[in-house]
């Protein structure tokens, strides 16, 4: 068997250095040499600093010790995100990971509250929320079986300094014997005869061969769209933001366990607490806004002062066509952008990885495994996309044109569907590989008004007061929990604060391009 | 919900334990008499005697908290650890449990794979503990610790099976109408039925559990469907003696989509459309399985899911999940080793453990499956 003996990497932003340690933890004794190659000259994006839960297992699988990486990267925990002004302006709501509420009887939690809601409830779905009610709390603790079941439920990830983030696996990888080149990559080469890769050049005449490549050069994407000619789908006219302008700030509060995504004319604004810094960004679409524009509105929202000049950013919504063609891989930017509002990108990377692993080709490259890693990330793809589409569309603002426009737009077949199921009695089935579960769906559809108008009628199985009282117990279960937690403070004061001497480094802090 | 529009009166047709078993389901569902379960009883009788209920059956009897003793004492249940069906080539266990251990991100199936190729490893059913009980006749209904997971069903009696749902469902309200003589169905004119006219009695209704086999539609001269139409909901009839446990295992899993999507008397179409949505793919998935058994690897398939699953595994014995299987991956692995495929390739992470290490640990895992198997057999004939 033709084993595969040489993997190069071409980029070295968060995409890169998250191959380079993965692919270096199984390769170094399966004697594969992995090299990277980046330029200083070009740089990365510097930007992507919030996660999702499942990066833990990432980090678990290269065996990194949470609390120093949290250290490394300056990091901060994330219980959920609040969305401000989404569904109207002046509303907000709290998008939390983990679960809401307790079922009952075999029946989703959210049937009962929808029900108690329509005979007049005041409860908000987030007060049933372990994350949500500890986020506001500005608490913060990791799940352990012997705090109990309750505080066992708290499901977290992390805010980080993407710079920093990838500076520590950097070093995770090389530790691990990736070799890193400092370069521009200039040309690359195919095999006249089956159009593989055989190898690049870089601008200094150096030539790089490998037999796997894996394209992680951000949105250039110069090996697979350049180089291999694989185009791109473009989900612009569902997901219409197309820049981004976005800045470090100084903190002017307790770092909270949270991310906030504030609706905007034209887009939205994330604000990202990490330990040293704060991360900002307008995220628009420059057909109803121009740039200048853009960047005036965004400092005007910003409370810190500035830590260095706005970046501009700019990209399209989509995904590569094939992510495996021939012998390269395109992982991170390279292979797509839907936006950054679900924190969704890394965990694309992550997930793009781990199917390669799963399904490691030997030089003979077959196709099975090319076509059911692509079919597998489309799938990935297209089940964020429609959550990421419901944000726009479950709206009521008509206050500019771009929230006339999603919320008036035609969205795809399988959201109508979820949307039609949700709404009518909240009804919803998860297909088995999709990322965002019941208690996401119902947290942004109820959040941004299109809540469900009817319920599913096995809840009158309990009596009314039996619910009233079992939501009720739940809340004053869920509430002495967070009571019992240490603040996110004190929480990383005690394990995991970091040096502040590396204050001074960080990402969209201004350095341009 | 307005009161009005609450399903209040369900009807099933059908036979036998097929009818009892919706019947005890909805019983089991509805304790408080907000719903009455009425049973039209249609003539005919099953002719197998013994069922088998995968290990999801649990879950049922969860829900009725039906006592083990009575499973064992009227049901005559014996545990069972994997189905045995008929395939072209002779028969196939699907083992209710894992082969082996996953190990350092790579399936157990990889590292066998690799001794297997080498000569050095014998059939992969002896790294399964399910299937080594199966094929003992022993039995666990926990997995012994330091041992590759385990799961259990039950081998029933159908008669006996059929009398402890019958008893269920009567105690919690279900009545029970004969209709041997023949039954019609009142429909309005957008075709929802209104009433079950009998003999002796019209029986009103908001909601129709249509429970009858395939064949006995057919025979009653009407056209037999799958799924969910106005508020008529046909049950599955997957039953096939070549491939056991199906049928049970289809009745409960509509019962728990339905249930999930309960109506009122509004009917939606979304709802009904995502129950048949569900059906179809559950309908697929199993078609899947038995074109795989009865036809092996070369024959046609206009399944693609199907194509996939076994040029993935031929490839590099991977398992290409769908979503919404039926059959879990041991059975899905046991079933295309069955038919004869040995992967071309394993995984390259498999070499990351010297060949030393992987013979020792291969065969550490077949003694600890021999002993426990033994031990069991030994356990069974104390008991
Ligand atoms: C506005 C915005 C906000 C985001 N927010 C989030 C978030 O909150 N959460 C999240 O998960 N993701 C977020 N993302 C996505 C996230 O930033 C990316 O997924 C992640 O940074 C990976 O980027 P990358 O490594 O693919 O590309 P880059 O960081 O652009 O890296 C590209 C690399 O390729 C190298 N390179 C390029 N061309 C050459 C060449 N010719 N020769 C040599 N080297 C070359 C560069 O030097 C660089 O090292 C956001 C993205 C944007 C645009």
């Amino acid at each position: 068997m033709k084993t595969i003996k040489e993997i190069v990497i071409v980029g070295g932003g968060t995409a890169g250095w998250m191959s380079a340690a993965a692919f270096a933890k199984f390769a170094h004794k399966a004697d594969i040499a992995i090299t990277l190659i980046e330029s200083e000259q070009i740089g990365t994006v510097g930007v992507g600093e919030a996660t999702i839960p499942q990066i833990a297992k990432f980090n678990a699988m290269l065996g990194i010790d949470e609390d120093a990486f949290v250290k490394a990267t300056q990091a901060t925990f994330k219980l959920g995100i609040e969305f401000a002004d989404w569904g109207q302006i002046g509303e907000r709501y709290f998008h939390p990971f983990g679960v809401h509420g307790f079922d009952l009887e075999g029946i989703d939690f959210h049937q009962y509250w929808t029900k108690m809601k329509a005979l007049g409830e005041e409860h908000a779905l987030q007060d049933y929320s372990l994350n949500a009610l500890a986020a506001y709390a500005g608490k913060f603790m990791r799940p352990k079986p012997e705090h109990g079941a309750v505080l066992n439920r708290i499901a977290y990830a992390f805010h980080f300094d993407a710079t920093l983030y990838a500076a520590f696996l950097r070093a995770h990888a090389e530790a691990k014997g990736v070799q890193r080149i400092e370069g521009v990559v200039a040309t690359v080469g195919l095999d006249a005869e089956n159009g593989f890769i055989d190898a690049v050049t870089l601008a200094d005449g150096r030539t790089v061969s490998g037999d796997l490549f894996i394209d992680c050069t951000g949105f250039r994407s110069l090996l697979m769209s350049d180089a291999l000619g694989i185009g791109y789908e473009d989900w612009s006219h569902y997901l219409p933001v197309d820049r981004a302008v976005a800045a470090a700030t100084e903190s002017t509060e307790t770092p909270l366990p949270y991310t906030r995504a504030t609706a905007r004319g034209a887009g939205w604004q994330w604000k990202i607490p990490l330990q040293h810094r704060t991360g900002n960004g307008y995220v628009y679409s420059s057909r109803f806004l121009e740039p200048e524009q853009a960047e005036l509105d965004f400092r005007a929202a910003l409370n810190g002062a500035l830590l260095g000049e706005p970046k501009h950013l700019r990209f399209v919504t989509g995904r590569r066509q094939k992510f495996w063609h021939k012998n390269c891989v395109a992982l991170g930017l390279s292979a797509g952008f839907m936006e950054p509002l679900e924190s969704t990108s890394i965990h694309l990377i992550q997930s793009g990885i781990s199917k390669l692993i799963a399904l490691f080709p030997d030089k003979t490259l077959p196709t099975v495994e090319q076509d059911e890693y692509n079919r597998l990330l489309t799938d990935d793809y297209l089940h964020i996309r429609d959550f990421l589409i419901l944000h726009y569309k479950a709206t009521r603002r008509d206050d500019t044109p771009f929230w006339d426009y999603v919320r008036t737009m035609e969205v795809p077949e399988t959201l109508q569907r979820k949307m039609e199921l949700l709404r009518a009695s909240g009804r919803f089935f998860k297909y088995d590989a999709e990322l965002f579960d019941v208690t996401s769906w119902m947290a942004v559809a109820v959040g941004q008004g299109l809540a469900p108008i009817g319920f599913n009628p096995m809840v009158e199985g309990l009596s009314d007061s039996n619910i009233r009282q079992s939501l009720e117990n739940m809340r004053n279960l869920l509430n002495k929990s967070v009571a019992a937690m240490p603040s996110q403070e004190a929480f990383i004061a005690r394990f995991c604060k970091a040096d502040p001497a590396q204050v001074k480094t960080g990402g969209a802090d201004g350095r341009t391009n | 919900m307005e009161a009005g529009k609450a399903i209040r009166r369900v009807v099933i047709i059908g036979q036998g334990l097929r009818g009892w078993l919706p019947a005890a389901y909805l019983a089991a569902r509805f304790p408080d008499g907000r719903c009455q379960i009425n049973f039209v009883e249609t003539g005919g009788a099953r002719t197998d005697d013994v069922l088998l209920a995968r290990p999801s059956i649990r879950r049922f009897h969860q829900l009725l908290q039906m006592p083990e003793r009575a499973l064992v004492e009227t049901a005559k249940a014996q545990l069972s650890h994997g189905v045995r069906a008929r395939a072209a080539g002779g028969a196939i266990l699907l083992p209710f449990g894992q082969y082996g251990y996953d190990h350092a991100g790579a399936e157990f199936q990889q590292y066998w794979c690799r001794a297997f190729k080498m000569g050095k490893a014998g059939g992969l059913g002896r790294y399964n503990l399910a299937a080594g009980l199966a094929e003992a006749g022993a039995f666990l209904t926990q997995t012994p610790k330091g041992q590759p997971a385990l799961d259990f069903g039950y081998q029933l009696s159908a008669a006996g099976y059929c009398a402890l749902l019958q008893a269920y469902a009567r105690g919690h309200g279900a009545v029970s109408f004969d209709a041997a003589d023949g039954f019609e169905v009142r429909t309005d004119e957008g075709g929802f039925v209104k009433t079950i006219h009998l003999a002796g009695a019209d029986l009103e209704c908001d909601m129709v559990i249509d429970a009858r086999t395939e064949a006995d539609v057919l025979a009653a001269g009407e056209t037999p469907d799958l799924g969910w139409q106005g508020n008529r909901l046909y049950m599955p009839s997957h039953c096939d003696a070549d491939l056991p446990g199906l049928e049970l295992y289809s009745l409960v899993e509509a019962l728990d989509r339905l249930i999930a999507l309960w109506p009122d008397k509004d009917f939606l179409a979304c709802e009904r459309e995502e129950y048949n949505r569900l059906t179809y793919a559950e309908r697929d998935r199993v078609s899947d399985m038995k074109t795989l058994l009865e036809h092996g690897v070369i024959g046609v398939t206009q399944s693609d899911a199907l194509a996939r699953k076994i040029s993935v595994f031929s490839n590099r014995g991977r398992i290409a999940a769908e979503d919404h299987e039926v059959f879990t991956k041991p059975e899905w692995l046991a079933a295309l080793i069955g038919c004869g495929i040995v992967p071309a390739h394993y995984d390259r992470l498999v070499d990351r453990m010297s060949l030393e290490d992987l013979l020792r640990w291969l065969a550490s895992i077949e003694d600890g499956i021999g002993r426990t198997v033994e031990q069991a057999k030994l356990a069974a004939r104390v008991v």
